[in-house]
């Protein structure tokens, strides 16, 4: 009988036996994957309309009045800047999260699946940390726009 | 006869549980989550939490602007402002649904976190489902607001 010989150090084997730990692995029923392919298109939906809607935010910029008065150009240019920079940026990672779940649809391996976590799980740390930017820019406007009164008065 | 109230066994393959209500023929031909899609998924709970929380404050605020309104209302009435205010009612609906996802979705990672049961996985991503189905209509609601908004004023000059 012939002894299959593995060689332990090969990297793609190594690279696989670490991620792929069946033990740990727990099994993904069909209504999990049906809710999940049910994401993809509401996902690539917001995805796609907040990219239509970053663009539309530049447009807007970019035809705006420019004679803006004191303190005007952080809120009227770079706050709403910063904005868009956030919302395409949001964007991007929510289609590419539709695209990991349309990868899943028609492949359907478990690596196509942890793709589509991993995607999503990025989203919502982005998400977050926008969420606590955007608070600290409200705060700091707040800040400008009361000095900016008290320099007026 | 089958009980379909009974708990699902992780290791008895796919669950029979609501085969039909999710796209019909899905099949997950032996497809795991594996330690990677877990630790990804059980990484974004407090993330999906944080945003959740947020979603309740900006709900919390929004009743006491809707409060302030009524008082308004009633001492100055008009059409435009009751408008406004079921607008605000509205909006104020579909944020609390939002945030109440998500909170759902964040409980399911964490109770799949604790008992790797096949079921909570269900249950996260039909909450997750189910939060994005609601946030996509709105955000067509929004296109379309938004596209009105650009297009009606020029209509008039």
């Amino acid at each position: 009988m012939m002894e299959q010989q593995v060689n332990p150090y090969e990297a793609g084997q190594a690279h696989q036996q670490a991620y792929v730990d069946s033990s740990l692995s727990i099994p993904v029923t069909p209504v999990a994957l049906g809710a999940l392919m049910g994401t993809k298109f509401w996902v690539s939906l917001v995805g796609v309309v907040m990219l239509i809607m970053g663009a539309i935010n530049v447009l807007s910029m970019l035809f705006a009045d420019d004679s803006t008065p004191f303190g005007g150009v952080l809120v009227a240019f770079i706050i709403p800047f910063i904005i868009v920079v956030i919302q395409v940026v949001l964007a991007v990672r929510l289609v590419q999260y539709g695209t990991a779940i349309g990868r899943l649809k028609s492949g359907g391996t478990s690596q196509d699946f942890e793709r589509a976590m991993v995607a999503q799980t990025q989203f919502w740390k982005l998400l977050g940390i926008m969420c606590i930017v955007m608070i600290s820019l409200m705060i700091v406007t707040w800040i400008v726009m009361i000095f900016a009164v008290r320099a007026v008065f | 006869m089958e009980n379909p109230y009974q708990p699902i066994n992780p290791n008895s393959g796919p669950s029979s549980l609501g085969d039909d209500v999710f796209q019909k023929g899905v099949h997950s031909n032996g497809l795991e989550a594996s330690s990677v899609a877990q630790a990804s998924l059980y990484s974004s709970k407090g993330w999906v939490r944080f945003v959740s929380v947020l979603g309740f404050i900006c709900f919390a605020i929004m009743i006491i602007m809707i409060f302030a309104m009524m008082s308004f209302v009633g001492a100055m009435g008009g059409g435009a402002v009751i408008l406004v205010f079921l607008l605000m009612l509205a909006l104020t609906v579909v944020i609390f649904m939002l945030a109440l996802r998500l909170s759902k979705y964040a409980s399911s990672i964490g109770r799949m976190e604790v008992s790797r049961d096949p079921a909570d996985l269900e249950n996260a991503m039909i909450e997750q489902m189910k939060f994005w189905r609601i946030a996509g209509i709105m955000v067509l609601i929004g296109l379309v607001i938004t596209i009105l908004a650009l297009l009606v004023p020029s209509a008039f000059i």
